[in-house]
């Protein structure tokens, strides 16, 4: 019998639920970029025009030349970190239990745009916090610095940060797939008298390589749509990317349309392409899956390397969630950013301001939380149905699904505002200014995070339990709901609290969908970023901070929870 | 030259405010102004059109203060938008192609997109808005009023420059290579009229030279800021109601309005299918009105005379904003921004 049709040999219920989805799933993805392209088709020589003018000027493909060097550059030190990080806090004794799980996703939980001014609160050459220490220290040794040593405002430093941005994408799909993999091979390796390090980089991390490959993979995707480290930090360093140079041009006014989708059609192209080589480089089969026999053993003694490892996690953590956040957290109460911290100047005016004053605050959060967790439940699940239902079908289906999904991955937020806006707004949606607008966007823009870890989750389930299932007489419906998806859970809920928290603070598109009757966390701290200040952004994004953390910390413990009964 | 020196660490709000030149103390006009905002009937009206809806580009808490006001006054809540003017645009037009118009007012500073959207028939003709007759012609078109004018200024932080820079050559002088910030001519709306005048007035060299000694900001705000922090040291093109607010909490910067300079000005319309009419016109007449325009220029520039705590405007020069994006790819290349 092929996989994929009933006992009949005719597509059964579920395989006709799954193809009914798709559908679905695909007119809604493609039929707003297909109204924003067809309304703009008038626009399109005009878009060529400036396309062919900009490239004679040699200014794209400088553009394209930077957003390869930040996005390949950030994506690969994010592959590392993450991958290293994940390997100590699940497999070895070096792990840092509960909140060495919740940290890793600081850079995510500090809300886009205030969590890059927090670094550059840090390490600004002249004002930096961390360059103040840096530079008692050297003056000790006998070495005098004007500014730096370290400046954030250069390619390396747009890299470095960018590359911690994307450090989550990685973390989450490898960490979910460690924590479902056999211990039998590490076990296997120690008896063998290998060393932790070489059991980490020749038996655990190759046998969830294409979890690393889904986590680069995602951290490239989220890469090129990272907007804002590069607008905060990029103008500065001169290093104009792809996704700040959309968004030009479409805040402008008029805004240039056609050049925009232009553009962002051949990133779809791009993010295709790259989905492609995937497959082709990272085979489904031959890699450690989760077997219906064996369990969990214990974990790697790292002997002296222990401290070493977890002062490495520890510093990542430091570096990246602690340290930020102290910035901000100080800025928050000063009445103006300053190096100079003075606690009898320090002031809650900043808090009292975005919480009372500043109208739309507590609504924002209210909107935004709300949306988040139905933006992640829905694209999860949609995924999860999409990606595990046809799991095991190995034909067009799973193909389609993964094509569809991930279509979104790289029009910037932008664009995909834009058609929104555009597709909803006259009759018969009249969506424009509701919420369910918001969502419909969010959604779209969701579905490819969701999409990767459905399929890092599916690609670490084997296929003895579904046939298992299926001899003792189950469905495929039934194989779902009861084997596949509770056994993806971890893996889903990796992908469910990045889409949370992309979500929650989601700025560009909530920019052109959002107003005054429907807030979002995202417009509010934007406004604040351009027309307000630094410590009314600080003290809003430390408040949000605070309310993202407590949620994703309550979802992390509940997952372990049901993952450690299961 | 218009000079506000800078207000040191501990000077007071007062310091600062008599040592701007032209500041008018508070002359007791406000009974004198004709009563335009006060027609019982149009109040009336706008109380039972309910919340009224103003999309704005103004510092959330002068805007704030203002609104806060207005429903003092009135009863009546304002529901504030802030947009800059790209989203603003898309918006206006979302919004009028779906026949589900919610912006009642716009306050906004791109003098392309009022024109574009006047020629849309967005706005209604001025004569409709109570009060308009009070403003000069100069800050009038058919369908928008200038409300603030926001002229561009140079502004530094006084802990790291001693001496109250001469003018705009300062930013290019040697002496400051690696301690200047300017605006990125790519965000949008009216900066990069500064950066044509500097062209026009000084040569491409002035430009290049720029890019040369300094960094670009992405906006305006945070650039201001770095000032304060003293991450960069001198800043241009300034907007003076942030310098207001940075000098107000005893931040160390300076300004001053160099000639020539070019103003940012905010404009405000009233939209024609308003869904509240009546609170669009009240609340336009109330920011017309003296006590608007004391709220919304505090410590800046009024198109009309007689409001209190507002200063007399430096001499300004308007380039030619119609043709101001097809300047801005070789601004960019000077100031070698790519």
């Amino acid at each position: 019998m092929r996989a994929g049709t009933g006992r009949t040999g005719l597509p059964a219920g579920f395989e006709l639920l799954l193809l009914a989805s798709l559908v679905l799933v695909t007119v809604f993805l493609v039929y707003p970029l297909g109204v924003a392209v067809f309304r703009t088709l008038g626009e399109a020589p005009a878009g060529a025009s400036a396309i062919a003018k900009s490239i004679e000027s040699g200014a794209l493909l400088r553009v394209l030349r930077n957003t390869a060097l930040v996005v390949f550059g950030g994506a690969a030190l994010a592959t590392v970190v993450g991958a290293v990080l994940a390997f100590i806090n699940e497999r070895t004794d070096g792990s840092l239990g509960a909140s060495g799980e919740l940290l890793p996703l600081a850079p995510m939980i500090v809300p886009p745009i205030a969590g890059v001014i927090g670094w550059a609160i840090l390490l600004d050459p002249r004002v930096g916090l961390v360059n103040g220490v840096l530079k008692d220290l050297l003056g000790r040794l006998g070495i005098t610095l004007d500014n730096g040593p370290l400046d954030i405002y250069t390619p390396t430093g747009l890299i470095f940060v960018t590359g911690l941005y994307l450090v989550p994408y990685v973390y989450l799909i490898v960490a979910a797939a460690l924590r479902g993999l056999d211990a039998s091979l590490d076990e296997a390796s120690r008896v063998h008298g290998a060393s932790p390090l070489r059991t980490m980089v020749r038996v655990t991390l190759p046998a969830v390589r294409p979890a690393i490959a889904a986590g680069a993979l995602t951290a490239v995707i989220g890469g090129i749509g990272l907007f804002s480290v590069p607008i905060v930090l990029g103008t500065a360093a001169r290093m104009d990317v792809i996704s700040v140079h959309i968004y030009r041009l479409f805040e402008q006014f008029p805004p240039q349309t056609a050049t925009g989708l232009m553009l962002s059609a051949a990133m779809v192209a791009v993010v295709q392409f790259l989905l492609l080589a995937q497959r082709w480089l990272v085979p489904s089969e031959g890699h450690a899956v989760i077997g219906g026999r064996g369990g969990r053993a214990g974990l790697i003694r790292l002997g002296r390397w222990r401290r070493p490892a977890q002062g490495l996690a520890i510093g990542y953590l430091l570096a990246t969630s602690v340290l930020p956040v102290l910035g901000l957290a100080i800025v928050s109460l000063q009445p103006f950013w300053t190096p100079i911290i003075d606690t009898k100047q320090f002031t809650l005016a900043s808090y009292t301001f975005v919480l009372f004053e500043n109208g739309p605050t507590s609504r924002a959060f209210v909107t935004s939380l709300g949306l988040g967790a139905a933006t992640a439940t829905a694209a999860v699940l949609i995924a999860a149905l999409l990606l595990l239902g046809s799991r095991h079908s190995k034909g067009t289906l799973a193909k389609a699904s993964d094509m569809v999904l991930t279509l979104p991955a790289t029009l910037p937020h932008t664009v995909i505002g834009v058609a929104f806006l555009i597709t909803f707004t006259p009759a018969p949606f009249k969506l424009y200014g509701t919420t369910t607008l918001l969502f419909l966007a969010y959604l779209a823009m969701a579905l490819p995070f969701a999409a990767r870890a459905a399929a890092a989750a599916a690609s670490g389930i084997g296929a003895d339990l579904s046939e298992a299932s299926r001899i003792a007489g189950a469905g495929r419906g039934r194989t779902f709901l009861r084997i596949l998806l509770p056994l993806s859970l971890p893996g889903l809920m990796a992908g469910w609290i990045i889409v949370f928290i992309h979500t929650a603070g989601e700025v560009t598109a909530s920019s052109l969908l959002a107003g005054a009757r429907n807030p979002v966390i995202g417009r509010v701290m934007t406004e604040l970023w351009v027309f307000g200040s630094f410590p009314q952004l600080a003290a809003m994004s430390i408040v949000v901070t605070a309310v993202t953390s407590t949620g994703v910390a309550v979802m992390l413990y509940f997952t372990r929870r049901a993952t450690l009964r299961g | 030259m218009n000079d506000i020196p800078s207000t040191p660490a501990g000077g007071s709000r007062r310091n600062f405010l008599h040592h701007a030149a032209g500041v008018v103390l508070a002359p007791p006009l406000l009974a004198a102004m004709p009563a335009f905002a006060q027609d019982a009937g149009l109040i009336a009206a706008a109380r039972k059109e309910g919340k009224g809806s103003l999309y704005a580009v103004t510092d959330p808490a002068i805007i704030q203060a203002l609104v806060a006001r207005f429903k003092e006054k009135y009863g009546i809540e304002i529901e504030v938008t802030r947009l800059i003017s790209g989203a603003l645009g898309q918006r206006l037009t979302a919004e009028q192609d779906s026949g589900s118009p919610v912006a009642d007012v716009v306050m906004d500073t791109d003098k392309l997109l009022q024109e574009t959207l006047a020629a849309r028939r967005y706005y209604v003709p001025i004569t409709e808005i109570p009060g308009h007759q009070t403003y000069p012609d100069s800050a009038k078109t058919a369908t928008s009023i200038i409300v603030s004018h926001i002229p561009y200024s140079l502004v530094w932080n006084t802990s790291l420059i001693k001496e109250t820079p001469k003018g705009w050559e300062d930013l290019i002088d040697p002496k400051n290579k690696g301690r200047v910030l300017f605006i990125d001519p790519r965000v949008g709306g009216s900066p990069a009229l500064w950066h044509v005048l500097m062209r026009e007035t000084y040569g491409d060299a002035f430009l290049r030279a720029l890019g040369q000694n300094g960094q670009a900001a992405p906006s305006a705000v945070p650039g201001l800021q770095r000032i304060a922090a003293g991450a960069q040291a001198i800043y241009a093109p300034g907007v003076h109601q942030v310098v207001v607010g940075l000098v107000a909490k005893n931040a160390p910067v300076g300004e001053s309005f160099p000639q020539p300079t070019v103003s940012s000005d905010t404009c405000l319309s009233v939209m024609a299918k308003a869904p509240h009419p009546a609170i669009a016109r009240l609340l336009s007449s109330f920011i017309l009105s003296v006590e608007g325009q004391a709220i919304l220029n505090k410590d800046g520039f009024s198109p009309i005379r007689g409001v209190p705590g507002t200063m007399a405007l430096p001499k300004m020069t308007t380039p030619d904003f119609r043709t101001i994006k097809d300047k801005i790819p070789g601004l960019v290349s000077l100031l070698g921004l790519t």
